[in-house]
């Protein structure tokens, strides 16, 4: 479970984004919003790239555990972004709207630095790789990449590891109709057999249909949960 | 479309942009062209430069190599800056005749020329005073073929926007420089901390190279010059200092480098100690050159036990001045300031030898600021 206490992001004087204060139980949340209305914000506060006012929590996870040990581990103490970041960044994986990463690094750099920081199978995400017919491209670096094949790659390190929650910033733009399809059935697949969670922003349908727990919606500066 | 708005976006995007992010470098050459005389000398001094170049045809090859290289930098830099994504909009210019576009590139090129233009055309006065056509003319003539070159360069990287069609027959060499990129790519998993390092290889090099350059050939000229009574280490510690500080606008560089390209490094689980230690790693892989040239000066200036502290002063400046760029972006003006406050403090500091206790706590205090600012 995610909580949020008092959250706001400024951008300077500037209020962007509030987050009323909020229990989102673990699920698949389509998070809604026009152009600029925080969407992304509200995503890159969750995943630690931009510092806000308040705080976030993570509860412990229970998916995929026998019943003593969730028991035992909804008895810790929640993980706070900003008291033990690290921990919370172990459970909270993102892919951003557009990725960008250095253009000399290969996708082996980036999946060897995720797979070592994030404690993940390099041989499962080289297999989504495979399955996004992008493995081939394995040594070359991303600067020779298309936008699709750079989007593909930062889809696979967001599933990387062991985490409690994925965020998706717009997940299927620039990539091809099969890899939409493809993607969308990882993330079925995944919140149904190993419980993980999901926040997904996205303009466009889920025409291959995900189930989605509740929406979220941002307008007015303002996060709206409709569970 | 009118001239105005091709101006304002030429001088904004590319002239501006130019002479902020190379602040340090203009900031470093104008201390050493007019802040190391008084200033009822400086007349006198720079006549004297003048004189030397004009009347000794080296000097005057030194000279005109030292144009060339600044050309170089211009060029880099700005068909880098042309090449960007977010640039791609610079690629409306094609719409005007070549003529037309050579044009804006030549006033384009003599904006950031313009410190090697206006001393050019005082000295070609000078010359012309004392009748050395000669002189004159040479020089009025390199500036005319550097600006033109440089002009010509970037006409054509509008032109070919993406490809290496400016590079004509030496386009072979990238693709050779490519190859051979991948086939090292297959072996080795680059570190994080070599990142901004490959950085600075692949889209700084003239800067990386004139600032290494001037930092061995200083650190050179001190060892053969400077012969001490006994190992003292402060006049190698106030080298190292200048050392530090010649390199403030490479880390300024770092700093925009991982601005852009490494925000996704704050969502991997890696604690802020391994971060500070993988900035530490990096400023030691961009220092090695000369905390290994140093070793010239061994026994001489320096014992065996004072080594720690060189390195010790040439980690602490440099992740000092990185974790000073992570408090806010700072504008280039500010981030100088507070690099030659630092070193005019240091300056005094060092000369009452205060140890290798001094240089942890100047690294104890860039780690609170590293760890304060991090995240923001």
């Amino acid at each position: 479970m995610l909580q949020f206490r008092k959250v706001e992001k400024y951008y300077g004087a500037h209020l962007a984004l509030t987050v009323p204060d909020l229990d989102l139980q673990k699920g698949m949340y389509w998070i809604q919003g026009e152009n600029g209305s925080g969407k992304t914000t509200f995503l890159k506060m969750l995943a630690g790239l931009h510092p806000f006012k308040g705080e976030i929590f993570l509860a412990p996870g229970e998916r995929g555990l026998s019943k003593s040990i969730s028991e035992e581990r909804s008895s810790e103490k929640p993980l706070s972004i900003l008291n033990d970041r690290n921990e919370f960044l172990k459970s909270v994986n993102y892919a951003e709207a557009e990725p960008l990463y250095p253009p000399f690094l290969t996708a082996k750099d980036l999946v060897e630095l995720y797979g070592a920081t994030k404690k993940a199978d390099i041989d499962a995400a080289k297999q989504q790789l495979e399955e996004l017919h992008i493995l081939d491209a394995y040594l070359q670096p991303v600067g020779t990449y298309s936008s699709g094949m750079v989007k593909k790659l930062s889809l696979v390190l967001a599933f990387m590891g062991n985490p409690d929650w994925i965020l998706l910033d717009e997940p299927l733009i620039t990539i091809d109709v099969a890899a939409v399809e493809l993607v969308c059935k990882w993330i079925n697949d995944w919140h149904a057999r190993k419980g993980i969670s999901f926040l997904i922003s996205s303009h466009q349908s889920f025409a291959s249909g995900l189930d989605f727990t509740g929406n979220i919606r941002v307008f007015d500066k303002t996060l709206h949960a409709a569970l | 479309m009118s001239n105005k708005p091709i101006a304002r976006i030429l001088q904004s995007v590319l002239v501006n942009h130019f002479y902020q992010m190379n602040a340090g470098f203009f900031a470093f050459l104008f201390f050493v062209l007019f802040g190391v005389v008084k200033g009822g000398q400086l007349i006198d001094y720079h006549y004297s430069l003048i004189i030397a170049f004009l009347e000794s045809p080296v000097i005057m090859a030194g000279v005109i190599l030292a144009w060339t290289l600044y050309t170089l930098k211009c060029t880099n830099y700005l068909v880098k800056r042309i090449l960007e994504p977010r640039q791609l909009f610079l690629t409306c210019l094609n719409h005007l005749s070549n003529k037309q576009l050579f044009a804006w590139m030549l006033l384009t090129q003599v904006q950031v020329f313009a410190p090697v233009w206006v001393y050019a055309a005082i000295a070609t006065a000078v010359a012309i005073h004392l009748n050395l056509w000669a002189q004159a003319g040479t020089m009025v003539l390199a500036n005319l073929v550097l600006i033109g070159v440089a002009a010509r360069c970037y006409t054509s990287t509008i032109r070919h926007h993406g490809t290496d069609a400016f590079l004509g027959k030496w386009g072979f060499l990238r693709k050779w420089a490519a190859l051979t990129g991948i086939s090292l790519q297959n072996r080795f998993v680059k570190p994080v901390f070599s990142f901004a390092i490959i950085h600075l290889f692949r889209e700084r090099k003239q800067m990386l190279l004139l600032t290494k350059v001037f930092t061995l050939l200083f650190l050179y000229g001190f060892i053969q010059l400077y012969e001490p009574y006994k190992p003292d280490p402060r006049p190698i510690l106030l080298c190292f200092l200048l050392v530090v500080g010649s390199h403030s606008a490479l880390i300024q560089q770092i700093r925009a480098f991982e601005r852009e390209f490494l925000p996704f490094l704050r969502n991997l689980p890696m604690k802020i100690p391994i971060r500070f230690l993988h900035l530490l790693a990096m400023y030691a892989l961009l220092f090695l050159p000369e905390l290994l040239y140093v070793w010239m000066a061994y026994p001489l200036h320096f014992t065996l036990l004072e080594y720690p502290q060189i390195v010790l002063i040439v980690l602490a400046l440099a992740a000092f001045l990185h974790s000073i760029l992570l408090v806010y972006e700072m504008p280039s003006e500010d981030y100088l300031n507070s690099v030659f406050g630092m070193m005019a403090v240091l300056f005094f500091v060092l000369l009452y030898n205060p140890g290798i206790l001094f240089f942890l706590l100047v690294l104890l205090i860039a780690y609170v600021f590293f760890h304060h600012h991090i995240y923001g």
